[in-house]
């Protein structure tokens, strides 16, 4: 999934589908997992190869940093060294959100992408985020 | 589920070829997809692992040293990137991948509970 810093990111500018991460005001200020190829090839498959390295090398361009470990960039987003991350570990992202609720401080935002998985692409409706999360 | 762990797990502590006829037939019944873990899942996952590597510019050092090894962490990457729900068993995992594993496990069960959610 995408996630955001709701400090830095208005929710009505947040990306809402993968392709708007490819606008120039994301360059530089996105995370990247260096292992995501789980992620990676999942896109390819829903897209088929030829959309979907496409999309990859334009991304590629947009000047991402690149770091290791899910838990690191979730961290670092949520503190605002990163403004976003193309693609988190969802788990890791939610134990993050309720240790924050913890202390009535949400810091980021859940976006599910509908392509993050083949079972969530048929999805018709996008699954409904608790409004605590937000 | 890896289909060359049935030997390993369901006929040699029984020696009974039955047990594993027996438990085919569940598993038949109940829909698994049976993933032969061979050269071929190998090479999918590593034609995805060298076009990262490409686009992305990064050199990643290898999760496995071993062929053992190569068809664990193909296994569980054609598992993280495929539509399967629940992943029955493999080999032997890696400390990296096991994570992965693990995490994924979660994130597909947590769309399982919303699919059941929504049919109940």
């Amino acid at each position: 999934m995408t996630a955001y810093n709701t400090r830095l990111i208005a929710s009505t500018a947040a990306p809402r589908a993968y392709g708007d991460l490819l606008e120039p005001r994301w360059s530089g200020q996105l995370a990247f997992e260096q292992t995501a190829i789980e992620w990676f090839a999942t896109l390819l498959r829903h897209w088929g190869e030829d959309k979907g390295l496409a999309f990859m090398r334009r991304l590629a361009g947009q000047n991402l940093k690149i770091l290791n470990g899910n838990t690191l960039i979730t961290q670092l987003v949520a503190a605002g060294e990163h403004a976003g991350a193309v693609s988190l570990n969802g788990p890791r992202v939610e134990l993050h959100q309720a240790a924050r609720r913890a202390d009535q401080n949400g810091l980021l935002s859940i976006r599910r992408s509908s392509t993050s998985s083949r079972l969530a692409s048929r999805r018709t409706r996008p699954i409904p985020t608790p409004p605590s999360f937000i | 589920m890896q289909e060359t762990l049935l030997e390993e797990q369901f006929v040699k502590p029984s020696g009974r070829t039955d047990v594993k006829s027996a438990f085919m037939a569940k598993i038949r019944n109940a829909k698994v997809q049976m993933i032969s873990v061979d050269d071929s899942l190998s090479e999918r996952w590593e034609h995805y692992e060298k076009l990262f590597q490409n686009i992305f510019k990064l050199t990643i050092a290898p999760f496995y040293g071993a062929q053992k090894e190569r068809s664990s962490v193909s296994t569980v990457g054609y598992f993280l990137f495929s539509s399967c729900a629940l992943l029955l068993s493999v080999v032997e995992l890696c400390s990296s991948g096991a994570r992965q594993l693990f995490g994924t496990i979660r994130s597909k069960l947590a769309v399982l509970d919303y699919l059941r959610g929504r049919a109940l």
